[in-house]
C-alpha cells in the first residue's frame, strides 16, 4: 500500500511546467560542499592524518585519543595509565611536531614562488649585465668551516657554502654535502673568535718564553657561527655547526630563510653576552 | 718448619685474597640495564638560556661519544625506527648551569676563564619510566675553544652510559 502512493507522488521530469521544473530543480539542489570544498577538505584532512601517521607512536595514541575522539586529558590519562602531565606534556610535543609537519606542507608553494622571485631578479641583474653578485660579494656563498654535524664530512673540513635553488650545499674538495631548505627546522647564527696565530703555530707559542705564547694568543680574529638543525627522512634530528669569516653567516640566513627555512627568533639575552665573553650571538634582542 | 708453614699459609690466603677480592667486588655491582638501543633526545635548556650552537654540539658529540663507547643502535631524536626497538632506552638531557667562559682569558691568565656546562642526564624507557639519573658537567679549562666543554661532557656522559647499561646488540 505504501509503495503504491509513493509510485503515485512521483512525477517524471518532463512531465511538469518550466516553473514546476525550476521548482522541483531547486529542491534537489544539494546544500552540501561543492565538488572544489570537497576536494579541498579531504586533501587537508589527508595531509593531517598523514601528519598524525608520522608521529612517533606514543604522541600519535594521546593525539588520536584527544582530539579525535574527544578524551579529556584525565580520560586519556585513565585509558594510558599514565599522569595527567604526562599526557599533557606528549599533547603539547605532538601539536609542535604537527605545525611544525603542516606548515612546511602548507608554505611548499610560497617556497616555489620565492624562489621563482629569486630566480627571475638573477635574471633581472645578468641581463644588464652588471655582475652585483662579484662585484658586491655573493650574499649565498662563504669560505667555510664544518665544525661538527654533516653526516660523511669529517670535523674541521674546510669548504665553501653556497645557497642555491633551495638547497644549501658544502664544497669540499671535489664532493659537495647537499641539504635541502625543506628538511631545514632552524637556523641560527652566532659569533666566535679564533686565534690570529694558526693552530700548530700557536700551540707551538705556548712554549715561548717570557709569556710570548700568551700574548700572541691576544691577538683574535671574529668569526661567525652557522648553526642549522634539520631532519632527514626518517624524521631523526640532525644539528651541524659552520663557522665563516665574520659577516658571511647572515648573507648565508638571509639566503636560506628567503628560500623558506624556518628561524628561530631567540631574543632573549645571550649569557655569553651578558659575560662579556668573547663568544656571543648575534640575534636580535628584547 | 712450623713458622714456614705458616708463613706459607698467609701467603696462600693473602693471594686467595687478591684474587677473589676483585670478583666478589663485581658481584656487588648493580646489574647492567639491558639496552639493545639508546635514542637521544636533543638537549634542552628551557631554564638557561644557551646558545644554539653549544645545544647542536652538545646533542651531536654525545650522539658521536655513544657511538664510540660500543653502542651499535644509536638512534636520534624521533628517529622513526627505533619505535619497533625493543629495550629501547631514552638518554634525556637538560641543561642546568651554563657558565660562559672566555678562550682569550684562558691563554693569558692559565687560571682563569673556564668555560663548564652543568646537564642533568636521565635515562628512561621509552614510557618514561627513568632506569638512572646523573648530573654531569662539561668543562673546558686551557686549550681549546668553549665548544670543547661540549666534548668533554659527552665523553662523560657515553661513559656513564657504557658502565650502566649493557649494549646488547640484540633487536
Amino acid at each position: 500500500m505504501l509503495l503504491r502512493q509513493r509510485r503515485t507522488n512521483t512525477l517524471p521530469l518532463e512531465s511538469g511546467s518550466d516553473g514546476d521544473y525550476e521548482s522541483f530543480a531547486f529542491n534537489l539542489a544539494d546544500k552540501g560542499p561543492t565538488p572544489e570544498e570537497a576536494l579541498a577538505a579531504k586533501e587537508l584532512r589527508d595531509t593531517v592524518m598523514e601528519a598524525i601517521s608520522h608521529l612517533r607512536k606514543s604522541l600519535r595514541t594521546v593525539v588520536l585519543l584527544r582530539e579525535l575522539r574527544g578524551l579529556t586529558s584525565v580520560e586519556t590519562a585513565q585509558h594510558l595509565s599514565l599522569s595527567v602531565a604526562a599526557v599533557k606534556a606528549r599533547a603539547f610535543h605532538a601539536r609542535r611536531h604537527l605545525r611544525l609537519h603542516l606548515e612546511r606542507k602548507l608554505q611548499a608553494p610560497r617556497r616555489q614562488r620565492t624562489v621563482l622571485r629569486f630566480v627571475a631578479a638573477a635574471l633581472a641583474i645578468a641581463g644588464c649585465g652588471i655582475p652585483a653578485a662579484r662585484s658586491q660579494g655573493n650574499p649565498g656563498t662563504a669560505k667555510a668551516v664544518h665544525l661538527i654535524g654533516l653526516t660523511g664530512v669529517k670535523d674541521n673540513t674546510k669548504g665553501t657554502l653556497r645557497v642555491e635553488n633551495g638547497q644549501l650545499h658544502f664544497i669540499h674538495g671535489k664532493t659537495s654535502s647537499d641539504l635541502s631548505v625543506t628538511y631545514m627546522e632552524d637556523v641560527v647564527t652566532g659569533t666566535d673568535s679564533v686565534k690570529a696565530v694558526g693552530k700548530t703555530i700557536g700551540m707551538v707559542s705556548m712554549a715561548a718564553p717570557y709569556g710570548g705564547g700568551r700574548f700572541l694568543s691576544l691577538f683574535r680574529k671574529k668569526i661567525d657561527t652557522l648553526t642549522l638543525k634539520y631532519r632527514d627522512a626518517t624524521g631523526s634530528l640532525h644539528g651541524v655547526i659552520f663557522t665563516m669569516p665574520a659577516g658571511s653567516a647572515d648573507g648565508i640566513k638571509g639566503e636560506l630563510v628567503s628560500q623558506g627555512a624556518p628561524t628561530s627568533s631567540s631574543k632573549e639575552p645571550n649569557p655569553l653576552d651578558a659575560q662579556g665573553s668573547d663568544s656571543a650571538s648575534k640575534e636580535p634582542r628584547q | 718448619m712450623k713458622s714456614l708453614v705458616i708463613r706459607c699459609v698467609w701467603m696462600l690466603a693473602s693471594v686467595l685474597f687478591l684474587v677473589a677480592y676483585p670478583l666478589l667486588a663485581e658481584k656487588e655491582r648493580p646489574a647492567k640495564i639491558k639496552a639493545a638501543a639508546i635514542q637521544v633526545v636533543m638537549v634542552q635548556s628551557d631554564e638557561i638560556k644557551l646558545p644554539a650552537e653549544f645545544q647542536v654540539a652538545l646533542y651531536e658529540n654525545l650522539i658521536r661519544q655513544l657511538e664510540k663507547k660500543g653502542f651499535t643502535h644509536v638512534y636520534r631524536d624521533d628517529d622513526r625506527n627505533a619505535e619497533n626497538v625493543t629495550d629501547l632506552v631514552v638518554l634525556h638531557s637538560v641543561v642546568r648551569g651554563f657558565k660562559a667562559g672566555s678562550e682569550r682569558t684562558r691563554q693569558v691568565t692559565t687560571f682563569a676563564g673556564a668555560t663548564s656546562i652543568t646537564v642533568h642526564c636521565s635515562f628512561t624507557t621509552r614510557d618514561g619510566q627513568v632506569l638512572l639519573e646523573r648530573e654531569l658537567n662539561g668543562k673546558v679549562r686551557f686549550f681549546g675553544g668553549n665548544l670543547r666543554a661540549t666534548h668533554d661532557f659527552a665523553k662523560k656522559a657515553s661513559q656513564v652510559a657504557q658502565q650502566n647499561l649493557s649494549a646488547s646488540s640484540g633487536r
